[in-house]
């Protein structure tokens, strides 16, 4: 650094950031980290890039450190397979405040986006519904040559031929179809870049002095960066929804929010909760006899709209996915019958590990506690970004159900309607204590995700795939962390209480707030650290499982969409090979040990063996077959099938003596057995 | 804070060489003057470290955070805490090949610049790969396969990358029984044609050289061990994707 200390600050930006290519370059280069032709170009390709794009003027002080905590890491790389990845994210990370910086340039936030762009398009797998999307593009192109076509069905879709997905989102990716995959992607950049640009203009007349880095920070941390460049429709969501709140606070009338919300229909039926909040914003501005004619045009509307996609359309837009009795009837009964599931999963939305936003978006609690001061500061604005970000988040939750993380397809995709409302908060509590903190983190995380975007993949089996790389299986972290597959209330009740506590804390610029959040942190991390106790059958590493089979087969969290009880995967244990062996903690002459499993009914009633050296012990007994839940037989008439997710499960409770070691667990001559979990010494 | 971190540690680790380095991490940390976001980042490292242990792992965070402390902290105190940091790395154990770096890390306790600091410090990370190449774990990370035993044959479908911070893979087998060992893996990020890795079945030994390979063990003893036998070199990265692994049948 002392190199470039002499050079004018209107160059020193650019020279540092030339500088931090060829030092990551090299250093990558020199100390043999893994993937050199893609992270290893890529990383610093993103730094040549920053360097091309500032402007010019002094590097921030944490990018210089960042840079040389990198260089550090990359020094002790062959240590853990996990230092790599952070020191590729601490690369990325580095260049956070540059890009906030460059945002304030002429079209700053396209040119924040470029050094990015490399990662997204050559680094994230294609994959989830992209393939699907780029198929039926495909299919509207004349003489296309059917790259795609592997992927014409796909679970979820009503009937043979027609998608779940709607006409109007891949026709607008046309454009970017002859370029294959990066020219699908360039298209939903191009959506993304457009939405924040809107975004950075509502906060601009909304009087927010950092407008353009807001909405910096909206494209990079998480929900945002999740799906950037990425084939979904939820960037193009947000174009459509604040194109038309900007063109209505500043022209009036309603013409612009109702073809957004129009549209908005047209993309995906499931953003039709952001439609609704435009209308309640529209409805809520009126006076007089307008507020009451609006509702009453507007139901005309929608059944105009339903009849004519029934007669004239064929039901190829509503009724041929949605328009079946069960599924009304589903939605009719889930707030009798389902409301604490329903509860779960709104609860979910924020502190769930998997898809939650607390967990890769914490800057999301400072956003939280801005939202009083949104509605107190601009009421209108508070208005147009909130009511549609709660309507939807309530939609989703109650049409979607169990569902609302759309897993597989990258954690928290499904939550970025909410993004507008969040960011425009965050502006009102930016110099509050602890929101930088919590910006800080998110920024790393973020970067995390895209430079290892298989970070970003879950698949609703309660283990977070940065969390496992992190902390491994053996870490007794995972009964701590709240997963919606795998409810625990007090978990639950335990986080949502760190989440406002933080979000309170911030809200009143307290000095106790980054306290908080470092206790927080610390005793998360203590909590890593010690040996897990209650072992998941779907969670035991390779080295704890012979033979066994992981029951459903897929992990895709599709096959368990219809499951009526638990929804955990289990271990089939079917041979007489088939074991799991767990380690047993030394201090006591017996061990606790207590084994969650279901047994199918049969003939014979099979049976499961604990064994410890000479010691063993069998149980014989098998799971009854479970009436349907009330909610069901509502829907439809169900006579359940002695599936073992239909069984009862069986707990068994025994004391192990501990001289031996470790505790084998299997079947007796081969009898089929469906292990849920083992806790040894609770 | 130190105090806090000595009692959580010792509550939740025990004592030993990695709970006297967190605290000295964290008094390194409590002491450090200069920019704010930087303890921030120290702190995480020194959490990250707790997480993410096994062998080495979590020494070569926190010697990792103690460097980058030793080099920007403008308090002396702060600066002996992290250097003495760095040293307890040595005793500890489960990083090798440091001892070069420790006369920089004490050396730079004085110096009032940064930028000397710095220097110092590369210079001794160059001594590292120098002398010995860069620290690697004292015992190798291991990884295993995730075995699909329910179908006709035994296979092992998942892929699993090995590189130098994990070069190892197990492939289990919960009962012997006769078959050829058929393994699917691709081998490369090398500046030559040689062996990358080997497979050690027994007694018996395969090599792998650079490019895609398809292996066959005719009477594999499990476990199957897959190792990585390349060296830690400048310019090179030694890797090896396994794809994949199946017992047949002699006659199929």
């Amino acid at each position: 650094m002392r190199m470039i200390d002499g050079l004018p600050d209107i160059r020193r930006g650019k020279v540092f950031h030339l500088l931090g290519a060829a030092t990551v370059f090299a250093a990558w280069r020199l100390t043999g980290m893994p993937a050199p032709g893609t992270l290893g170009r890529l990383l610093p390709l993103a730094w040549a890039v920053t360097a091309v794009v500032h402007d010019g003027s002094r590097e921030s002080a944490a990018s210089r450190y960042l840079l040389g905590l990198f260089l550090l890491l990359s020094f002790v790389w062959t240590v853990s397979p996990v230092i790599p990845m952070l020191a590729a994210a601490i690369a990325l990370t580095a260049l956070v405040p540059s890009l906030l910086s460059v945002s304030g340039r002429r079209y700053g936030i396209i040119m924040a986006v470029l050094p990015l762009l490399p990662l997204v398009l050559v680094l994230v797998p294609f994959t989830g519904d992209e393939p699907h999307y780029a198929r039926i593009t495909e299919s509207l192109f004349p003489g296309s040559g059917g790259e795609f076509a592997a992927f014409a069905a796909q679970s979820g879709d009503p009937v043979e031929g027609i998608s779940h997905h709607q006409m109007l989102y891949p026709v607008l990716l046309l454009p970017g179809y002859p370029l294959g995959i990066q020219g699908l992607r360039v298209v939903n950049l191009a959506f993304a870049v457009a939405a924040a640009w809107i975004l950075s203009l509502l906060l601009r007349d909304s009087g927010c002095v950092r407008w353009e880095r807001l909405a910096v920070l909206g494209l990079f941390l998480m929900p945002g960066g999740g799906v950037l460049g990425l084939v979904y429709p939820g960037w193009l969501a947000l174009l459509l929804l604040l194109l038309g709140v900007l063109l209505h606070r500043r022209h009036g009338g309603w013409l612009a929010v109702s073809v957004a919300a129009l549209l908005l229909v047209l993309l995906k039926i499931r953003f039709i909760g952001i439609s609704a909040g435009l209308f309640l914003a529209l409805t809520l501005e009126y006076r007089g006899r307008r507020r009451w004619l609006m509702p009453l045009a507007l139901s005309a509307a929608v059944a105009a709209g339903l009849l004519f996609d029934l007669i004239i359309l064929g039901g190829r837009v509503f009724w041929v996915r949605y328009g079946n009795p069960a599924f009304l009837m589903t939605l009719l009964v889930q707030p009798l019958y389902r409301m604490p599931e329903l509860l779960l999963s709104l609860i979910g939305t924020l502190v769930d590990i998997e898809s939650g936003l607390l967990w890769r978006a914490p800057w999301v609690l400072a956003a939280m506690a801005g939202i009083p001061v949104l509605r107190r500061e601009d009421r209108s604005l508070f208005r147009w970004l909130g009511l549609p970000a709660i309507c939807y988040l309530l939609f989703l939750v109650y049409w979607a159900g169990y569902n609302w993380s759309g897993s597989p397809t990258p954690s928290g995709r499904m939550l970025l309607p909410v993004l507008p409302l969040l960011i425009a908060s965050l502006g009102r509590v930016w110099s509050n204590r602890g929101t930088r903190l919590l910006v800080w983190i998110s920024a790393g995380i973020a970067a995390a995700h895209f430079c290892s975007p298989e970070l970003r993949f879950n698949h609703a089996d309660g283990m977070d795939a940065m969390v496992s790389l992190l902390a491994g299986p053996s870490s007794g972290i995972h009964p701590w962390l709240p997963a919606t597959v795998r409810a625990s209330v007090p978990v639950f009740s335990l986080w949502t209480a760190v989440a406002v506590s933080m979000s309170l804390l911030i809200y009143r610029n307290s000095r106790y707030s980054e306290t908080f959040a470092a206790i927080v942190l610390a005793l998360l991390c203590f909590l890593g650290s010690t040996t897990r106790r209650v072992w998941q059958a779907e969670d035991l590493p390779p080295s704890m499982v012979h033979g066994c089979r992981p029951y459903p087969g897929e992990d895709d969290p599709e096959s368990r969409k219809y499951w009526m009880f638990s929804r955990q995967r289990m271990l089939e244990m079917d041979e007489e090979g088939d074991l799991v062996s767990l380690p047993l903690p030394s201090g006591a002459d017996t061990v606790s040990v207590r084994i969650g499993c279901r047994i199918p009914p049969g003939a014979h009633p099979g049976g499961i063996r604990a064994a410890c050296g000479p010691w063993s012990d069998t149980l014989y007994g098998s799971s009854i077959l479970l009436e349907p839940p009330k909610w069901a037989t509502l829907i439809r008439e169900v006579r359940l099938e002695p599936r073992p997710e239909n069984l009862s499960g069986m707990t068994w409770e025994l004391e192990v003596p501990a001289a031996c070691g470790s505790l084998l667990v299997g079947t007796v001559e081969g009898s089929a057995v469906y292990l849920d979990y083992v806790s040894v010494g609770h | 804070m130190p105090v806090c971190t000595a009692a959580a540690v010792l509550l939740f680790i025990g004592a030993g060489w990695y709970c006297l380095s967190l605290c000295l991490l964290a008094a390194g940390a409590a002491f450090h003057r200069g920019d704010p976001q930087v303890r921030t980042a120290l702190l995480a490292l020194g959490g990250l470290s707790l997480v993410s242990g096994g062998n080495g792992g979590s020494v070569a965070l926190v010697t990792a955070a103690s460097l980058s402390g030793l080099w920007v902290s403008d308090s002396p105190v702060s600066r002996t805490a992290f250097a003495a940091c760095v040293m307890t790395a040595l005793p500890e154990g489960s990083v090798e090949n440091l001892v070069p770096l420790l006369p920089s890390a004490a050396l730079a306790i004085p110096l009032r610049r940064t930028w000397q600091r710095g220097g110092l410090i590369m210079a001794g990370m160059a001594s590292v790969m120098l002398l010995g190449g860069i620290p690697g774990a004292s015992s190798p990370n291991e990884a295993r396969a995730v075995e699909n035993a329910g179908t006709a044959a035994t296979s092992w479908y998942h892929s699993v990358p090995l590189d130098l911070s994990s070069p190892v893979l197990l492939l289990e087998r919960g009962e012997d029984g006769a078959g050829i060992l058929r393994i699917r893996c691709s081998a490369g990020g090398v500046r030559d044609a040689g062996t990358v890795a080997a497979v050690l079945s027994g007694g018996e030994e395969v090599l792998i050289d650079m490019g895609t390979d398809t292996l066959e063990l005719a009477a594999p003893e499990f476990p199957v061990r897959i190792e990585i036998v390349r060296d830690w070199r400048p310019f090179n990265h030694p890797v090896v994707h396994f794809l994949g692994a199946e017992v047949l049948n002699a006659d199929d």
